[in-house]
């Protein structure tokens, strides 16, 4: 859908990029994550490919076209759901919906057909006359996701579409969101929940200091990443003469205060060589974990930071 | 529906049902103009139920100054309260002033008759068989009143006791033909653009333009707290997704909210007409042209909706608009003579004054209710303000286009 290459974008006298030579591959029909910490460059990557800022260099396409010179056009087919409740509290989320058909533009005799559609997609129906300001946390995501819905877009970009929502609406809104993409719509989802991101996406990248850290198909990159972990969690905290004599045994990626991880294919060798060592020492094992990474773990690895952490910077 | 009358309808929409915004557009400024009214209707009344309170101590007890005490008791702009000689102190009297229980105290010393006529031999105000206290509030305008009303009975208390002392009968008159002699007639009348009329203009008619200009600029508070939070929700964001251009979203404030000011004025005269008078205040005459009435409030409301679209782009938060936006509202009403009437002004602030937008709104709406003035009037303050409207409107615009909408 988005064929990105070489893009950079500064801002101001100082010209620091936020952007610095993105390449990267939106394919149509997947879900695509965008994942970074704050100030990474995500929101002006999404941006600068929905035409609300201009690029300094590189070339975007979109559908094989420049989206520069096909901006109105491409425009017709995104969805855009902004973070932000973005829609007029005061009014129904009948008035809403048809202010924004009206809006945009859509023929008059698709409107009623297409609000309906809307409505029925996120479950709105029971509360459609009802003023959006008395609308539940969840319903108001709902109500945002509708407005997005309302050109019949071919793209949906959605900025953490989910953020201070109860987890039945969660739920509701990330199926709705499956359920659209198995209708063929290709999505951009923006989210700092990793697990709704693996739940649902099926490519994602994650871009950080205005670079792509790394992109592809989420099982790919996690089992690139991990191939197998074995995470081994003590009641205890490891002195230094425990990890110096459990890293004579075997090779160990990481420490934490009461967690060694291990890369190995054969978990059972690896802890067969521990346990006389681990038992001497008179430390206890806690839990065992074992399996791929999953994706917070890839992004810890990748960006060196916590996600959650950076969002109060 | 066309995009452009979908924003329209929006916004006429949205205003309806912000009750608060409505309150802060229509009842308030009608309240105030029935407040405005009512308190300025006694300073434009010829007989007015205000009267100036003051002391007098008869230190002279003479026949003279009984005449000057009866004449002065006529007069029923001011209030006299006689105080005995040896109940009066300066003192007191501070203390009287600071409690605005009199705003002067006029003394008739002992030899006030005889100075009455032979003058005062010292030629010495020290020495003055008539003083007056003044309290520290009194205005200059009110203590030159107060003089003036003073020297004009002592000169009639003068010229009746002289020819009163003559020894020609002819001239031996009573107090009433004193009065007679002195009653000069003079026709006064206010000269206005369709000709000269007895009738002098009330406190609603002054009152009415001056805050009905005020109230057409308040817009910048709805308009620029609205066009802030859209801005900060996202929703002009997403209309530009929608392929809605920054000039529509900035144009399409300008029809509700022009509407908006044109209910105003129609409700502004309509308390001027009909409810200051049901509440004791007096009656707005109409205006003398409604074409010309229709053309300042049409230039006038523009005005201040391009002005409220200025301080819109240009504030970031809501506190920064209405912040901005109520102070230079109120910059320029006391500028332009809304809130201080520009003819007590000195020379050099009328001419700081013509720099107020207000200023030419008010003068235009004076030229129809006050100077019945024909349409023609009013165009070169409508023009003026349309040029401050296309300024305002031009770099609203740029910036809001430089700014893209996040």
């Amino acid at each position: 859908m988005y064929k990105i290459s070489n893009l950079s974008k500064s801002y101001g006298k100082s010209g620091q990029p936020v952007l610095n030579d993105v390449t990267l591959d939106i394919p149509q029909g997947r879900i695509f994550g965008l994942l970074g910490p704050n100030g990474a460059g995500k929101t002006t990557l999404i941006s600068i490919l929905l035409g609300l800022i201009s690029k300094n260099s590189g070339t975007i396409l979109f559908k094989g076209k420049e989206l520069e010179q096909n901006l109105a056009e491409a425009r017709k087919v995104i969805g855009y759901v902004p973070q932000e409740l973005a829609y007029y509290p005061m009014l129904s989320a009948h008035e809403n919906l048809h202010f924004y058909a009206n809006a945009f533009g859509l023929p008059k005799e698709k409107i009623a057909s297409q609000i309906e559609f809307c409505v029925e997609t996120t479950g709105l129906q029971q509360f459609y006359y009802k003023r959006s300001q008395t609308y539940s946390g969840g319903l108001k995501r709902r109500l945002n996701l509708a407005i997005g819905l309302l050109n019949e877009p071919e793209l949906l970009c959605l900025d953490e579409p989910t953020v201070g929502i109860d987890p039945q609406s969660r739920n509701f809104i990330l199926e709705t969101i499956q359920g659209l993409n198995q209708q063929g719509i290709t999505v951009i989802y923006t989210s700092h929940y990793m697990e709704e991101v693996q739940q649902i996406c099926h490519n994602v990248a994650i871009i950080d200091h205005g670079m792509i850290l790394t992109q592809g198909k989420i099982e790919d990159l996690l089992r690139r990443q991990g191939d197998h972990l074995l995470s081994i969690h003590f009641s205890e905290v490891l002195s230094k003469d425990n990890i110096q004599s459990l890293q004579k045994l075997v090779t160990v990626t990481h420490f934490h205060n009461r967690c060694m991880e291990i890369v190995t294919q054969d978990p059972l060798t690896v802890l067969t060589k521990l346990a006389p060592d681990i038992q001497q020492s008179g430390l206890t094992i806690e839990r065992l974990d074992f399996g791929n990474k999953n994706l917070e773990e890839l992004f810890l690895e990748v960006t060196q930071k916590d996600l959650r952490d950076s969002a109060h910077e | 529906m066309n995009r452009f009358l979908a924003l329209i309808k929006k916004e006429i929409v949205v205003l309806s049902k912000d009750l608060h915004g409505l309150f802060v557009l229509f009842v308030m400024p009608a309240i105030f103009i029935l407040i405005m009214s009512l308190a300025m209707q006694d300073s434009f009344d010829e007989h007015s139920n205000v009267s100036i309170e003051y002391a007098l101590v008869d230190n002279s007890n003479s026949a003279l100054s009984q005449q000057l005490k009866d004449q002065l008791k006529l007069i029923s702009a001011l209030n006299m309260q006689e105080i005995k000689q040896d109940q009066f102190n300066t003192n007191q009297l501070k203390h009287d002033f600071s409690q605005d229980t009199f705003k002067f105290a006029l003394i008739l010393e002992k030899d006030f008759s005889q100075q009455l006529f032979q003058g005062n031999a010292e030629q010495n105000e020290q020495d003055s068989a008539i003083k007056v206290y003044i309290a520290p509030t009194v205005k200059p305008n009110l203590r030159r009143f107060f003089s003036a009303t003073l020297r004009s009975e002592l000169i009639r208390l003068k010229i009746a006791a002289t020819l009163a002392q003559s020894d020609d009968e002819e001239f031996a008159p009573s107090m009433d033909a004193v009065e007679k002699m002195s009653k000069v007639d003079i026709n006064q009348a206010y000269l206005y653009q369709d000709g000269m009329q007895q009738e002098n203009p009330t406190a609603v008619q002054q009152s009415v333009p001056a805050w009905l200009v005020f109230a057409m600029f308040f817009v910048v508070v709805p308009l620029s707290t609205a066009f802030i939070i859209e801005r900060q929700q996202g929703t002009f964001l997403r209309l530009r997704m929608m392929n809605v251009y920054p000039t529509s979203l900035l144009s399409a404030k300008i029809v509700p909210y022009y509407f908006v000011n044109q209910i105003q004025m129609l409700l502004m005269v309509l308390v001027g007409m009909f409810i200051v008078p049901m509440l004791g205040g007096n009656s707005l005459n109409g205006p003398s042209s409604i074409l010309g009435l229709a053309i300042i409030s049409s230039a006038t409301s523009i005005a201040a909706i391009c002005f409220a679209l200025f301080i819109s782009v240009f504030a970031k938060t809501t506190i920064q608009a209405t912040t901005l936006g109520g102070i230079s509202n109120i910059i320029f009403g006391a500028l332009g003579g809304i809130m201080v009437p520009k003819f007590i002004m000195p020379t050099y602030m009328q001419e700081i004054a013509t720099v107020s937008p207000m200023s030419w709104g008010l003068e235009g709406f004076l030229d129809v209710f006050l100077r019945n003035a024909d349409w023609t009037s009013v165009i070169p303050e409508s023009t003026s303000l349309l040029i401050f409207a296309i300024i305002c409107l031009g770099i609203a615009t740029t910036i809001f286009n430089r700014q893209g909408v996040s």
